[in-house]
């Protein structure tokens, strides 16, 4: 294995860690903090579901605005939030979005916005029409960034619950809004073991560089990762084995209750619930109506 | 293979979660008659492989991303009905942590990988298992569960051009091929040799392991 690929390992690790195990915001006494999960939970669904239905960029931006609003209501700070929001926007989504700004992509004739190339004749390859030019055109921007306002957006939605929300207040909403227990369950479980399983994984990584002399050739390394992979299988096969034995030991029985109380929601919960629903349906019938 | 929010048109979203109501319900409801609670640690065990392995994702230009699912591996171990739930609590907690794949899309997201995938992967490898052996049947299983998965994915987004304007603009004669050929060329032979690995080694280290209870249609006791 390379340095490179050494390296951006422990920082993926550790990006990982950082982002689904930090419950840092969660216990601040914000805006969204305060409000009552299963509120704040299916209010949020709303949210990502009306930002789906919006065409419009303006409206997409009004509900990207609006995220940053309760972001920053919530003590979070933006260059905090921003930065976590957009960082795999453009590997996952900018990739997939940015071959349709130019026209040899796009199904109809654009408006062209920058000519690349000009090859003076009509080229016809498989699978695309037939062009003569490779252009970036108007449409296919336009396109591209409003798909990228709305991915953004339905992001930054999901990641702003999940900061103000602790993980355990998810889960006791999950089972108030009558998910199967065993699916709150295993989500739980899978939730810690997916901490455990990383620390193995770089465990068992840096044992084996720390064991390695030279170069290793490519099929060593394969047979080596395949070991690695079986053994990581099999240390958590047995650790399930042990985890069973020990819940049972402390009178697991198929059921299971949460530390917390389940507390009801409020007048204010319920206010903003309202909020919400007025702000999406506003919204969708202003674009609607524009 | 994850699809984005935004990429699927509102009524795709909802038939795609429609379609996977029932298919939860069954599995859940098989999970609940066959795993006693002592599988209920495995399966927890196995959605956070899954989840790992699905990190390891790259892009696909006109497509979405390509990337190992271990649906296959798990249907191979405990069925696919458990593989259903496995891949789901991963999805799910991929969706709402990372923005890797969409919460409106999750219904689609998990038909092709939670669904489609590990059943496809586990008839496969039932069928070639007695013939060419488990290591080889497990690869090949790998690597054909994944294609399916990729073109169902493909034609989800693909059809969104005709029925669904202003959402995914790539029509099925580019999604199909841009899907296809990053799963054939990459994830699946990917998908193929670690499946195969763990298969290997489970063989030569852990047999038993191999020959646990199913969660599988018509397979009864």
């Amino acid at each position: 294995m390379s340095k490179f690929a050494d390296k951006t390992l422990v920082e993926i690790v550790n990006y990982i860690k950082d982002a689904v195990f930090s419950e840092r915001y969660a216990t601040f006494e914000g805006f969204l903090q305060r409000i009552d999960p299963k509120v704040k939970f299916v209010s949020f669904m709303i949210l990502i579901v009306a930002t789906i239905f919006a065409h419009s960029v303006y409206i997409i931006l009004l509900f990207f605005s609006a995220s940053l609003i309760l972001a920053a209501l919530s003590r979070i700070p933006l260059r905090f939030y921003i930065p976590r929001v957009l960082i795999f926007i453009p590997i996952f989504t900018g990739i997939v979005a940015l071959p349709y700004i130019f026209n040899i992509f796009q199904p109809y004739e654009g408006t062209p916005l920058i000519v690349i190339h000009d090859f003076q004749r009509v080229i016809e390859l498989p699978l695309l029409r037939p062009f003569s030019r490779i252009e970036i055109t108007r449409e296919g921007v336009f396109w591209a960034s409003t798909f990228l306002a709305r991915v953004t957006t339905a992001v930054s939605y999901a990641i702003l619950l999940m900061l103000t929300t602790r993980w355990s207040d998810i889960l006791n909403t999950l089972s108030a809004l009558r998910f199967p227990k065993i699916f709150v369950l295993i989500l739980g479980m899978a939730y810690r073991y997916i901490f455990l399983l990383l620390d193995t994984i770089v465990k068992m990584l840096f044992s084996r560089k720390s064991r390695a002399v030279g170069k290793e050739s490519s099929v060593s390394s394969w047979r080596l990762n395949a070991g690695i992979i079986g053994a990581l299988f099999l240390k958590s096969y047995d650790m399930s084995g042990n985890i069973y034995l020990a819940m049972l030991s402390r009178g697991f029985n198929g059921d299971f209750s949460h530390l917390h109380a389940d507390s009801d929601p409020v007048m204010k919960d319920y206010l903003f619930l309202t909020m919400v629903i007025v702000f999406c349906i506003s919204s969708l019938v202003v674009e609607v109506m524009a | 293979m994850h699809i984005p929010d935004g990429y699927l048109g509102p009524a795709t979203c909802a038939v795609m979660f429609a379609v996977m109501i029932p298919v939860w319900y069954f599995a859940f409801k098989r999970a609940g008659e066959k795993l006693g609670p002592k599988e209920v640690p495995m399966l927890a065990v196995l959605s956070a492989v899954s989840f790992l392995v699905m990190m390891f994702n790259w892009p696909v230009p006109d497509g979405t991303t390509a990337h190992m699912v271990g649906g296959t591996l798990i249907a191979i171990i405990l069925g696919p009905w458990a593989a259903v739930i496995a891949v789901t609590v991963a999805l799910v907690i991929q969706a709402f942590f990372f923005g890797d794949g969409g919460i409106t899309a999750l219904g689609a997201n998990c038909f092709n990988m939670a669904f489609v995938l590990p059943f496809a992967g586990y008839y496969i490898y039932r069928a070639l298992e007695g013939r060419m052996g488990k290591i080889a049947s497990s690869a090949i299983a790998a690597y054909i569960a994944i294609n399916i998965a990729a073109i169902f994915a493909a034609i989800e987004f693909g059809v969104q051009p005709y029925i669904a304007p202003g959402y995914c603009p790539y029509g099925l004669n580019l999604s199909i091929p841009a899907m296809s050929l990053a799963h054939l060329a990459t994830a699946g032979p990917v998908a193929a040799v670690v499946t195969a690995a763990v298969v290997g080694y489970l063989e030569k280290s852990r047999p038993d392991l191999l020959e646990l209870k199913k969660i599988a249609p018509g397979v009864t006791e």
